[in-house]
């Protein structure tokens, strides 16, 4: 999971080298937080936050694979 | 497909009429009820002819317009043992509309559907309306190898797929510039999300993640099992519904809520359609499409206006059809997963 999310993230990015993915794991949901360069949160973002729901609901389809629910923060 | 319109006093009277002029026995005809008749008031006011449009089947069509479902909710098989509730909701609605019609009668003649073949021919020329994933006409399949914008968006995809994890194939190809990926070997659905939501995704991030390194773009459409065709299939299903209502009600009819992409589709696809005129309705992603029928006259407004009240009462005598109709004033697509069996509506023995 945390791999889908930070091979995604670092494909957008300008610096792929500064995108970091820390999952903490909790008994049903897990929370994965997103760090990226402070010129790539845009990119990670979206125009109306539209890349950061694409990449959520990519997320919780393969959550829903594994029967967990994930959640994405994007962390400034 | 090529329509044909009959009258006759009553619909079985057009049914038999149509049989007898295309020598068809009655269970080979598919046709569509536009009205059903009335005797009218105590034998006072003429009674109002039914009709009925029956459409030609083309043994040697193109497949791709042979597979397209029908189009409408109300097409059922021609032989009454078979097929008894739709008859007996007929029968209901057709008393329901015995009060209704006396309104009607001030009313102008309803608007012709002459213009359907007509439309129909319109449509094939609008580039947009047809599926994403076929070549339209004029266009055709890119036979040469694989290029480089090709091969990075398969690998992109895959990488992603991979890391789900998801055991599937990508297929590549291209129409014109379009780039085609197709995941294949994976059923469950999963992929496809609600009303494509997982697939848009899909198609969103990739495009971005391969346009974002190139300096041509390329337009790269996610597709899995025939998803977008059918989806495309669908909604032109609907739409032709949702526009039959607006000219038989003489109502603004209310498409919900449809991705841009989707909300195109439907302006091209009534754009040339005589009497209705489109509107987007709302915001983001709220925004309705509104199918408006072009009227002006205020003796058709008043008609109207009595119609509201009497079309509530029709609706609760009919209610078997109009559920079965299954799309209320404020129509969805469903579910994608209910929308794969595209017209579950239809009443086909």
């Amino acid at each position: 999971m945390k791999d889908l999310v930070k091979y995604i993230a670092q494909s957008l990015v300008d610096n792929p080298d500064q995108v970091e993915v820390s999952e903490i794991v909790g008994e049903q949901t897990s929370v994965l937080e997103l760090r990226v360069a402070k010129e790539d949160l845009g990119k990670v973002i979206g125009k109306q936050g539209r890349t950061a729901r694409a990449m959520r609901t990519i997320l919780s389809a393969a959550s829903t694979k594994l029967r967990k629910r994930s959640v994405l923060e994007i962390i400034e | 497909m090529p329509t044909l319109e009959f009258a006759g006093k009553t619909t079985e009277e057009a049914i038999e009429k149509a049989c007898s002029q295309l020598h068809l026995a009655k269970d080979e005809l598919r046709f569509e009820i536009i009205s059903t008749g009335t005797s009218g008031i105590f034998g006072l006011l003429t009674g109002k002819k039914a009709r009925i449009k029956v459409i030609i089947e083309e043994k040697l069509s193109t497949p791709a317009k042979a597979e397209k479902p029908e189009p409408s909710p109300r097409t059922y098989k021609a032989s009454p043992d078979k097929a008894p509730a739709p008859k007996e909701a007929e029968a209901r609605r057709q008393r329901a509309k015995g009060r209704k019609e006396t309104d009607r009668k001030k009313q102008a003649a309803e608007p012709a559907k002459k213009s359907r073949p007509a439309e129909a021919a319109a449509q094939q020329d609008e580039p947009a309306l047809h599926s994403p994933t076929q070549p339209g006409p004029g266009e055709e399949l890119y036979a040469g190898p694989e290029g480089e914008a090709m091969k990075q968006a398969r690998e992109v995809l895959e990488g992603i797929l991979k890391r789900m994890p998801v055991e599937a194939d990508v297929a590549v190809s291209r129409i014109n510039d379009r780039i085609i990926l197709n995941i294949e070997g994976d059923s469950s659905g999963l992929l496809i999300g609600k009303k494509g939501a997982t697939l848009d995704a899909f198609q969103f991030l990739v495009n971005k993640i391969v346009n974002r390194s190139r300096s041509d773009r390329n337009h790269i459409i996610i597709d899995t099992g025939d998803y977008r065709t059918r989806r495309h299939e669908s909604l032109m299903g609907l739409v032709q519904r949702m526009a039959d209502k607006a000219r038989d009600s003489n109502r603004p009819v209310s498409i919900n809520a449809l991705s841009a992409h989707d909300r195109r589709i439907v302006h091209l696809a009534l754009k040339n359609e005589p009497g209705l005129v489109t509107r987007s309705k709302g915001e983001g992603s709220y925004k309705k499409i509104v199918i408006f029928p072009n009227r002006g006259s205020q003796g058709q407004r008043n008609a109207r206006k009595n119609n509201r009240n009497d079309s509530h009462k029709a609706s609760t005598a009919g209610r078997d059809l109009e559920s079965a109709e299954g799309e209320g004033q404020e129509a969805g697509l469903g579910d994608s997963y209910a929308a794969e069996g595209v017209e579950p509506h239809a009443f086909k023995e």
